[in-house]
């Protein structure tokens, strides 16, 4: 086997054993041709090469969240493939750390997450390498990709903590790392490119360059649609779904998959690329006194300015970032102090836009400059609501519009009000799918679920049970719902309530926190049944939790951690194993904004 | 029992009532189920015979649907008030629950008691824990058992009605269901151990096949309609005394469009019995009914159509068997009027009441009219009572000199004070209907003002705005609002359509007939302005508008309520 890393678990290694104990030589050279057999029927092309080349290996490890750094892992493997260069792939999760003083190359993409915090599968990778226990690493090289948020203060952190580690380690840096922001698709593509290039380079094979050229238009190319490449789907429906009394503004959409030969799985998201709010970009045009007409370069693409704010540039939000740049521009000691205080600097950020800073710190700004101040507009993900089962060529997705008052101005979100109200039921708009692997259901299709969320993180819940019901799966299921009023914030009261009648969903709780003096949420609902909670979790449970990751999620998770504490009469320190092992097992999944 | 018993041949109702371990069902499941708004659909039944029913917006039906929410569930209540009577601190605590719980305003109904409208499943306990606090309650005021006993309302018309209002409380109780699943349900009482003692010797496990309705008149006053009483009970005064009681059985108005076997009906006087038998006489008409009444078809399961298929005769006969005796020939009597007195009146003990008008017997502030203002006020000031009347109005009964000027202060503080109101509308009644009662076609309370005022502007015209009329509006043929009775009467169709009968009698003795189909607005106009146009020109002296349509033939006289049609 691969002298790289053993890619096998612990009873396929066992298994493998055991099989090979007794075999006679004849029968070792039969598996061994029946393997290889194998392996030309499922990629003929990489087992051909494989056989002939002798370059340098690299490993490709990966530590996601949402599935971007797996899926530039699988690209990165695909393009090493199509230039003979061996690889081998895999998650942090089940990389063994032993393995690597024996490596030659290492690729690394990781996210970063919250303040600073890796992906939950990198957790005991990242232990490992920022800790004593690593070896020295001489003879490796290394290439980080960190992805992140740069609206966080820690931007890209895991990435640049694990970089920092390999060369502490005496590892060989082939390239510096790189960080990418929530746009990440050109730098993704670069860094593939350069990795490529060290790699052969090293191997000293001349045809690189042209070669690792060809491979990048292939990427660039392919025909998938995603977010450079957007699907126009139709709106078939687009109802609010909160009640008269709500004070919130809660859409189900209805998108047709028509012809597009999308597919997607419970769990994954719908990425829509939105316009701004066209109030918000005629006010900031008002404030600069841009002419809406004039030409401006953004991102090697020369839009008119009135097009750029509209469909090219985050306004709707404040981060760090912007004020770092600019007070790069201006200086402003108020800026300035904000920017060494983080409580203040979020409170500043929460609830303003670019148009605030424009009024609150007034600069004649060129366009050129300006623009540079700003990212990408971010395509906003929306958990999908339905299971292709049974909605086949549609999608739908829950979508609460945001939207409320500050200093006297109404202030939206970017997608929610291109959804509410620039959308009609006909137009078509951009999407692509965002698959999350790591909100799935089990594999084990009978395993009990328990299903956790507030506001419109039911919506996936919609999605999972739309496919139970598809493949007739009755019962081992528990809903924990949360909103505000029983009365007008139910979201999708009517189908919990005939699947329920139909045994697809098992039992439901519901949080209603406004409904009385005492504000009761999800958490209290579990607390409420925590020794049928519990007893679920042991009976192989997964246990999955969608929605506000500020406030519910924290609160879930500690209140979780007591459950676990209380009923299985354990520590604190034993219960968060606990946890680490349902998240091992991949029955503990997460999917919080 | 039930081996016996053929449940395919009888309406489900039957079954759920027996199933239901005497009026239990599973009302503590369906309160407690957070997940929806509403109680299972056995229960919806059961909640009945507690004083509940279940209902949603009808006006946020459709919408709701399109929002993937059910509908917007809420629930009724319906007090037991025999005889209308509330103490001041009875109408302070409704006052309040109704604001508290339910949609702010208080509904006072055609069978003199409160209703609460839009009371949440959540806050259904608390609400009947409130109501008991009060010490009311709403046991039987809905199903099939002896509803809420009506009895003439005012104090100061005459010193009899002292008797009659005890009379009612007594007969009420007497008929009250003997289970105590109410008390277990709402109030939180233990479950004592009842197997040894029959829960519901008169109701028996099944109780009555249908509803059953029960008043007291005291003429010349026939407020209570008392001819669309299963049972009316009609005081018989001879110098000034209470005598005994004249006993009239088998009226009734549920009817249903495009089904003459279902048809409303008035009460026969089938004799006389003395004050204290009445107890026993009410107990053995409802155990004739219990025995006899249909249980297959709830459409011909009250005691109006029992009495029509066994023969009055045959039935009288029966109920002679029950008492042991029969009753004496009934005793002369006579009406003037069914409707209210309004205004004020001081009694021969020189204590006054206010009739006060309340228009759809809906008590509401609406701008700076504040009607329930002014009577929560009073009722904080005032050492009386508060008399729900049976045509919707609210008597303020049994005050001092000094109690007589609060209530005019206090009315005319928030702008209640009696200001002048046509004949018409002084004698109007209208149900509930839309959006709350899941039977209505049509708007009723709703909607009958502004046809009030439009039917006015004909009135002016020929000088009868004075004129007394009764007119009464239901949304649906099921008869709440006494629309039979009515010498106008409207039923509703469908939206924005009425039927229009007329020729009912001013004192409530004599059904109306089917003038018009399904009329609109316009059409009911145009339909009447020459009628009036034609009283006021050729009406006799006093002659009613109800006598002079039958004498000048625009319809003919309905003599037995299965002639009725729609």
């Amino acid at each position: 086997m691969s002298a790289m890393y053993n890619p096998l678990n612990e009873n396929q290694q066992l298994a493998l054993e055991e099989l090979t104990k007794e075999l006679s030589n004849e029968g070792v050279l039969w598996v061994s041709g029946y393997f290889q057999g194998l392996l030309v029927k499922e990629q003929p092309s990489k087992a051909n090469q494989e056989a002939t080349l002798k370059n340098a290996g690299l490993t490709i490890l990966y530590g996601t969240h949402t599935g971007h750094s797996q899926k530039i892992a699988a690209q990165l493997a695909d393009a090493t493939a199509e230039l003979g260069i061996k690889s081998n792939m895999g998650s942090m999760e089940d990389y063994k750390t032993k393995q690597l003083a024996k490596e030659e190359n290492l690729a690394v993409i990781v996210s970063t997450h919250g303040e600073g915090e890796p992906p939950d599968m990198a957790e005991d990778f990242y232990t490992f390498i920022t800790g004593k226990r690593v070896p020295k690493l001489p003879n490796l090289n290394y290439a980080v990709l960190a992805l992140g948020d740069k609206s966080y203060k820690l931007f890209c952190q895991t990435g640049i903590d694990v970089d920092h580690a390999l060369n502490k380690s005496g590892a060989n840096e082939l390239l510096p790392v790189a960080t990418a922001d929530v746009d990440y698709e050109d730098i993704a593509e670069n860094w593939i490119k350069s990795v490529l290039e060290k790699l052969l380079a090293k191997s000293g094979n001349g045809q690189a360059q042209t070669n690792v050229n060809a491979i990048k238009a292939k990427l660039s190319a392919k025909k998938n649609y995603s977010r450079k490449n957007p699907f126009y789907a139709e709106i078939l429906e687009k109802v609010k779904i909160t009640g008269r009394d709500s004070g919130k503004e809660v859409y189900h959409v209805e998108l047709s998959l028509e012809d597009s030969g999308i597919t997607y799985q419970p769990g994954d998201s719908v990425g829509i690329l939105a316009n701004n709010p066209p109030n918000l970009v005629e006010s900031i045009l008002q404030k600069t006194g841009f002419d809406p007409g004039e030409k401006i370069l953004f991102k090697n693409e020369e839009v008119n300015i009135q097009e750029a704010l509209s469909n090219h540039v985050e306004i709707t939000v404040l981060t760090r970032e912007v004020i770092k740049k600019y007070i790069e521009e201006i200086d402003s000691q108020e800026l300035k102090s904000l920017l060494e205080d983080d409580e203040k600097l979020e409170s500043y950020l929460y609830g303003h836009d670019i148009l605030d800073l424009l009024t609150d710190h007034p600069h004649e700004w060129q366009p050129e400059k300006f623009f540079q101040l700003l990212r990408a507009l971010p395509p906003r993900l929306y958990s999908i609501s339905s299971s292709q089962e049974a909605v086949e060529d549609e999608v739908h997705i829950t979508v609460s519009v945001v939207k409320y008052q500050n200093k006297g101005r109404e202030r939206q979100g970017a997608c929610s009000t291109f959804l509410s109200e620039q959308s009609e039921m006909g137009d078509k708009i951009p999407i692509y799918i965002d698959h999350n692997p790591s909100f799935k259901l089990p594999e084990k299709e009978d395993t009990p679920i328990i299903m956790v969320g507030a506001g419109t993180g039911v919506a996936p819940y919609r999605a999972f049970l739309q496919q139970r019901e598809s493949g007739n799966l009755k019962g081992k299921s528990w809903l924990v719902f949360g909103d505000r009023s029983f009365y007008s914030d139910f979201l999708y009261q009517v189908e919990w309530q005939k699947l329920l009648k139909k045994g697809y969903l098992e039992k439901m709780d519901v949080a209603f926190s406004r409904d009385q003096k005492k504000k009761v949420y999800v958490q209290h609902k579990l607390k409420e049944n925590q020794e049928e909670l519990y007893n679920w979790l042991e009976n192989g449970a997964s246990f999955y939790l969608c929605g506000d990751m500020k406030y519910m999620a924290k609160d879930v998770n500690k209140t979780l951690l007591e459950i676990i504490q209380a009923q299985g009469g354990i520590s604190e320190e034993k219960a968060k194993e606990y946890i680490k092992k349902l998240k091992k097992e991949k029955r503990f999944q997460v999917d919080v904004y | 029992m039930s081996d016996t018993i053929n449940w395919e041949a009888l309406s489900e109702v039957e079954k759920l009532k027996y199933e239901s371990n005497y009026l239990r069902g599973t009302l503590v499941e369906s309160l407690a189920d957070p997940i929806t708004g509403a109680i299972a659909p056995g229960d919806t039944q059961i909640s009945k015979f507690h004083g509940i029913y279940q209902q949603f917006d009808r006006d946020l039906d459709k919408e709701r649907k399109r929002q993937k929410l059910e509908p917007a569930y809420s629930f009724l209540i319906r007090v037991r008030m025999p005889g209308g009577v509330a103490t001041t601190q009875q109408w302070l605590q409704m006052d309040t629950l109704s604001d508290k719980y339910a949609n702010g305003t208080l509904k006072v109904t055609t069978r003199q008691t409160f209703q609460l409208h839009g009371v949440l499943k959540k806050n259904l306990k608390t609400t009947m824990k409130g109501i008991n606090k009060a010490l009311l309650d709403t046991i039987a005021t809905c199903g099939d058992v002896n509803r809420n006993v009506m009895c003439h309302p005012n104090p100061a018309e005459s010193s009899l009605y002292k008797e009659i209002v005890e009379l009612a409380g007594k007969i009420s109780e007497h008929l009250l269901p003997k289970t105590k699943a109410y008390h277990e349900i709402w109030l939180d009482k233990k479950l004592v151990d009842s197997s040894k003692i029959e829960v519901e010797p008169l109701y028996k496990d099944r109780y009555l096949p249908r509803k059953f309705k029960l008043g007291i008149a005291l003429p010349p006053y026939n407020d209570v309609d008392i001819f669309s009483q299963d049972l009316g009970f009609i005081a018989i005064v001879e110098k000034s005394k209470i005598v005994g009681y004249n006993v009239a059985v088998g009226g009734g108005l549920g009817s249903t469009f495009a089904m003459p076997e279902a048809y409303p009906r008035l009460a026969d006087v089938i004799g006389f019995c003395e004050s204290n038998q009445v107890v026993d006489v009410a107990e053995k008409v409802v155990a004739v009914q219990r025995d006899h009444g249909d249980r297959k078809n709830r459409k011909q399961a009250r005691l109006k159509y029992t009495i029509d298929r066994l023969g009055l005769e045959k039935f009288k006969d029966e109920l002679h068997n029950y008492l042991g005796h029969n009753l004496e020939a009934p005793k002369k009597f006579s009406f003037s009027r069914n409707g209210d007195r309004l205004g004020w009146k001081q009694g021969a003990d020189g204590k006054w009441s206010l009739t006060l008008f309340v228009e759809g017997g809906r008590v509401r502030d609406k701008d700076k009219f504040k009607l329930k203002t002014a009577l929560k006020e009073i009722a904080e000031l005032i050492d009386g009572q508060f008399i729900l009347t049976a045509n919707q109005n609210v008597i303020v009964a049994n005050l001092s000199d000094i109690d007589k000027k609060v209530v005019n202060e206090r009315l005319k503080a928030n702008r209640v004070a009696p200001g002048k109101i046509s004949g018409l509308r002084k004698n109007s009644i209208a149900c509930v209907a839309l959006n709350t009662c899941p039977l209505a076609f049509a708007e009723a309370e709703r909607y009958l003002p502004t046809l009030v005022s439009k039917i006015e502007t004909v009135l002016e015209e020929y000088n009868l705005t004075k004129e007394e009329i009764v007119i009464r509006m239901t949304g649906c043929p099921n008869g709440c609002g006494r629309p039979y009775l009515a010498e106008i009467g409207f039923v509703g169709k469908s939206i924005g359509h009425y039927n229009l009968y007329l020729g009912g009698s001013f004192n409530g003795d004599r059904l109306n007939t089917l003038y018009k189909e399904t009329l609109t607005e316009e059409q009911i106009l145009n339909e009447l302005k020459p009628i009036i146009a034609d009283y006021a020109k050729n009406k006799k002296t006093k002659e009613h508008f109800g006598d002079f349509v039958i004498r000048k033939a625009y319809v003919k006289a309905i003599l037995k309520g299965s002639d009725f049609r729609h």
